[in-house]
């Protein structure tokens, strides 16, 4: 095998660069080791796409993501996702908190934000937000903060980067990086050689070593977990701005805000694990987290039943403290985009741009193509369909549209047959392309059906069929199996 | 030697005590009323239980047919019979109260389909 | 638009009672609207015996329960959709539907019959810390994929929730070949029918571990065990009581929700306590017309009563159509008190006589049941895993607008 350039990693990075390089006469692969897009840090962040007031003027963070917020709103519209900017705040409950919003506001004049202002009206506040703490006192509101999915956005952006050229390979676990001559020549994976002359590493916590595979060292990645809730949709509208607590110089405190779906989502604290695998929620995380919450939102303390789902996500802190996007002389072909943290999701576009340039640094070889399509149609949604007035009978290709798989979500079975056919091949690829699953039943009643649709439309025994790849299999026997082997 | 057994008679749920001599029953203790005894009797000489599983069924349009035998098995004997059943497949159409075994391990008993399940192509 | 007297939203044990019972009183035009690819719902899964002693006094299983009413819906011409989604209901009795032989359905129906059952508490809502690893189920997800799809969901099995769902599925697994390490129930008692500790449990020697819960789920792919702990009085794990047992599946059984999104949207009255609406004696909501019965009501333990109720909520909507619906103006409330966590009907008219389904909050011994200051019941023995069911009857009734059914210790 072979690729003129060779991505590693399909989270939000990798696919945004993928996108960006289809555009030109490049033959590009993006090699992932998990079973599908976007199922690293990606599937498991707050999904905010940032203002940019919080990162130190002059760093590449901050540069990128006012760039990035700039970014995004095309991007979605040309991808066919949600994107809402509901715009956030910072919320000061205290008199010493009320400093570190000047400082937040000045930082983010600093970083050419748009729109900054102060709320110091408490009768305003708490018209605008009727369920914060009445304890708030001022807020720095951000008009131009929103929301997005992320992992909807990382597939999104696959699809339309594979349309475009970009070949994808899952299961693909880079194991080391081949150089001649300080320049690489190829990379080995679980599947065999790939011949290649640049790589770009975009392997998010994993990213420090396959740096390390080049001999570039100078930095290490640290996984740090952040804990989430996920309550019930009868919640929309609890909170309307993204609402963050006034920031510690760790972390942007644990944040209460809704999903493009129509969630609250709380979260996330900040600890650092020891293990790149470790996604364990915690007893204490979680309380930080609620009671966290609750300081900003503190109705939330009689919505605990609410909640349906709670996960955890690494973020990829790197020792440098900034994002790592550079190329370099030895070995040549390689450039590393490492290090992207919050807000990487939110620079993810800008940082793409930013590799472009590097690349066209490096030589120049790149042109574009004449057929490059930006636009993906989505998923048609039989529930939007409805809702949206228009009529019915040309809206359905095919009558599954008309059947309903997903009770809590109402998601149709042509829904999650498109979803297969797009590449979903687990639970969660169909659940992160479908919200098929992630209602408030958590898949209780769609689990047989969905069981069922992926095997008939892969072709594969039920038991085959897995969460989220590798060893994952839901309903690993048939009955009577193991009563057989008894005797 | 003494055993414990929770009488389920009525709601109340007295845990017996039941004290024997070899098979004999010597007496039985802390049942609060009279009705639980002949139950508690029986769960020390003849245990039985209702018996009901699922066989597999070939041309239907789910794999498995929920069934039950036409009255209740020892206990003794239950894991067993799941053992004989595992063996088992029927083809549909089948009919519920249809008989899929004729005395079932010679128990006195018929395995029946508690469910109607058509033939599909 | 197509226009039907009574519309029927679920065709489970409630709502096939109801369409019954709605054709026989003269309700001409009944449609049930079934999500799932059969008649009968849950109770097609229910492959263990124990159902209908009381209603047809005899000792069935859960699908043959429900064949006896579908077999009666086919016998009365009674139409039905299947693999038919309700969308969305208006206080004006519009439903819009979805399928895919029809496409979206628009309806107007002159009564409608709420009868959705009720969901499984999934994981989140307990917020269960650890790994998200495949393997975890709710106990109906695995009975469904046991008993209808045939598969076994794992072998070495932990059960959260000591309900009577995870208890037959204890046995169940036993009986497919699987190990069941431990039913772990957070209370002192457990939560479902005596009967079923005893033949699910004890039978098989299964342990059950009372005030226990589980602290953590571990695995990356598949689940690989589970920490178990021994709660205090306040239901907190108590440190040094933490246990770890190897397995590959967690069932969890630890709640019903009635499911009642439908009813919300409708904006009718929803009591917290039961989670379902109120209704009245006819099982009429706080709308018009509209009436609940079943588990969207409030969550039965046996499907009995069920179908009971669903009688009673399909002869009214079929008076409502026919007008010969009788409207009392007197309106008693009924409201829980003491070790009472809810009653249900919430109001009745005082003019004939009703039976009321009563959930304690609390196991008791030789207890009094009083309701209103006039009458008081005696049992022996009342429990939150089972139902208690009191016939009122109308000369009985002596408040005229309120009643408060507490459950107290005989003096």
């Amino acid at each position: 095998m072979k690729a003129d350039l060779i991505i590693i990693g399909g989270g939000i990075v990798g696919t945004t660069i993928a996108r960006e390089l289809s555009k030109y006469k490049l033959q590009v692969l993006l090699v992932e080791k998990e079973a599908d897009i976007g199922f690293g840090s990606t599937k498991a962040n707050t999904g905010i796409i940032h203002a940019g007031y919080d990162d130190i003027p002059g760093t590449i963070k901050a540069n990128l993501c006012v760039r990035g917020n700039t970014l995004w709103p095309q991007i979605a519209a040309e991808l066919g996702i949600p994107f809402i900017r509901t715009g956030s705040w910072v919320v000061a409950c205290k008199d010493e908190e009320a400093n570190t919003i000047l400082k937040l506001k000045r930082r983010g004049i600093m970083n050419n934000v748009p729109g900054l202002q102060i709320i110091d009206d408490r009768k305003q506040l708490l018209m605008l937000e009727p369920n914060i703490s009445n304890k708030v006192l001022l807020a720095l509101y951000a008009p131009t903060a929103g929301i997005i999915s992320p992992y909807e956005a990382a597939i999104a952006l696959a699809e339309n980067a594979y349309h475009n050229g970009v070949q994808i390979q899952l299961e693909t676990e880079v194991k080391d990086i081949l150089l001649e001559k300080n320049a690489i020549v190829g990379i080995r994976t679980n599947r065999g050689l790939i011949e290649t002359n640049s790589v770009i590493n975009a392997a998010g916590i994993y990213s420090d070593e396959i740096s390390a595979m080049c001999g570039i060292n100078h930095f290490s990645i640290t996984p740090v977990r952040g804990e989430y809730f996920v309550l019930d949709k009868n919640l929309n509208g609890y909170v309307r701005h993204i609402l963050f607590p006034v920031p510690t110089p760790v972390s942007k405190g644990i944040v209460v805000s809704k999903t493009v779906a129509g969630n609250l989502i709380i979260g996330p604290n900040a600890n650092n694990v020891n293990e790149k695998t470790d996604l364990a929620t915690t007893k204490p995380g979680l309380n930080e987290v609620f009671e966290g919450a609750q300081k900003l939102v503190p109705g939330l303390a009689s919505k605990r039943g609410m909640v349906i789902t709670i996960f955890a996500g690494l973020r990829a802190e790197s020792s440098i403290g900034d994002f790592i996007i550079e190329a370099y002389d030895s070995p040549r072909g390689f450039i590393n985009v490492a290090g992207i943290k919050s807000p990487g999701l939110t620079a993810a576009p800008a940082i793409a741009e930013k590799v472009i340039q590097l690349l066209k640094n490096m030589d120049s070889d790149l042109n574009e193509k004449k057929n490059y399509n930006p636009s993906r149609e989505s998923i048609q949604r039989t529930i939007d369909s409805l809702s949206t007035n228009q009529s019915w009978t040309n809206m359905p290709k095919d009558p599954n549209y008309g059947h309903m798989i997903c009770r809590c979500e109402h998601v149709s079975e042509g829904e999650i047959v498109e979803a297969i056919q797009r590449g979903a091949n687990t639970f969660d690829g169909i659940k992160f392309r479908t919200r098929a699953g992630m209602g408030r039943c958590q898949g209780g009643f769609c689990t047989p059906h969905l069981i069922r649709i992926l095997s008939r439309e892969l072709d594969l025994k039920a038991k085959s069929i897995t969460k989220h790849g590798r060893f994952s299999s839901i309903v690993p026997y048939e009955v009577k199996e193991s009563l057989m082997e008894e005797r | 030697m003494n055993r414990e057994i929770t009488c389920i008679i009525c709601p109340i749920g007295c845990r017996a005590t039941v004290v024997l001599r070899g098979e004999n029953i010597v007496s039985i203790n802390n049942l609060e009323c009279p009705r639980g005894k002949p139950y508690i009797i029986n769960e020390i000489k003849a245990p039985v239980r209702d018996f009901f599983s699922i066989v597999k069924i070939e041309g239907a349009s789910i794999p498995v047919l929920p069934i039950r035998t036409t009255g209740p098995i020892p206990k003794e004997k239950m894991l067993d019979c799941m053992v004989e059943l595992a063996k088992i497949v029927v083809k549909a159409p089948i009919k519920i109260g249809n008989i899929i075994v004729e005395n079932f391990c010679n128990l006195g008993v018929d395995v029946i389909s508690t469910k109607d399940l058509d033939a599909i192509q | 638009m197509q226009n039907i007297d009574v519309a029927i939203i679920g065709g489970g044990a409630a709502g096939l009672s109801a369409a019954i019972e709605a054709k026989k009183t003269g309700a001409e035009n009944v449609l049930v609207l079934e999500r799932g690819e059969e008649l009968g719902g849950i109770l097609q899964q229910c492959i263990h015996t124990g159902f209908g002693l009381h209603y047809f006094k005899e000792n069935l299983n859960g699908p043959e329960y429900i064949s006896r009413f579908i077999k009666t819906v086919h016998e009365l011409g009674i139409d039905y959709k299947l693999n038919t989604m309700v969308l969305q209901i208006s206080p004006n009795k519009k439903l819009l539907a979805m399928n895919s032989v029809d496409g979206p359905l628009r309806l107007q129906a002159k009564a409608i019959v709420l009868a959705m059952g009720c969901r499984e508490k999934p994981r989140g809502a307990l917020a269960i810390p650890g790994t998200r690893p495949a393997g975890i189920f709710t106990a109906g997800t695995a009975q469904r994929l046991m008993d209808v799809e045939g598969y076994l969901v794992g072998k070495k099995i932990v059960i959260l929730g000591s309900g009577d769902i995870g208890l037959i599925m204890a046995r169940r697994f036993v009986m497919e070949g699987a190990k069941v390490e431990a039913v772990v129930e957070l209370m002192p008692y457990p939560g479902g029918l005596h009967r079923n500790v005893v033949q699910c449990l004890e039978d098989f020697q299964i342990p059950l571990l009372l005030q226990h819960t589980i602290t953590n789920i571990q695995g990356r792919d598949r689940l690989k065990r589970v920490t178990t702990a021994k709660v205090d009085k306040r239901f907190t794990p108590i440190p040094g009581t933490e246990k770890n047992i190897e397995c590959d599946t967690l069932i969890l059984s630890v709640g019903l929700i009635p499911e009642n999104e439908l009813s919300r949207g409708l904006g009718i009255l929803i009591d917290t306590k039961t989670g379902g609406p109120f209704v009245d004696e006819h099982m009429e909501t706080s709308e018009r017309g509209l009436f609940a019965c079943g588990n969207v009501v409030h969550v039965h333990d046996l499907v009995d009563h069920v179908t009971w109720s669903g009688e009673v909520a399909g002869k009214n909507a079929a008076r409502v159509v026919l007008d010969t619906f009788p409207r009392y103006k007197e309106r008693i409330s009924l409201s829980a008190g003491r070790n009472v966590q809810y009653v249900v009907p919430q109001f009745i008219s005082g003019k004939k006589p009703v039976n009321l389904s009563i959930r304690v909050k609390r196991p008791a011994r030789r207890v009094e049941i009083n309701i209103g200051n006039e009458l008081a019941f005696h049992k022996p023995v009342v429990r939150p895993s089972e139902m208690v069911v009191l016939t009122l009857r109308e000369n009985q009734i002596m408040e005229k607008t309120k009643l408060t059914v507490i459950v107290r210790k005989r003096r």
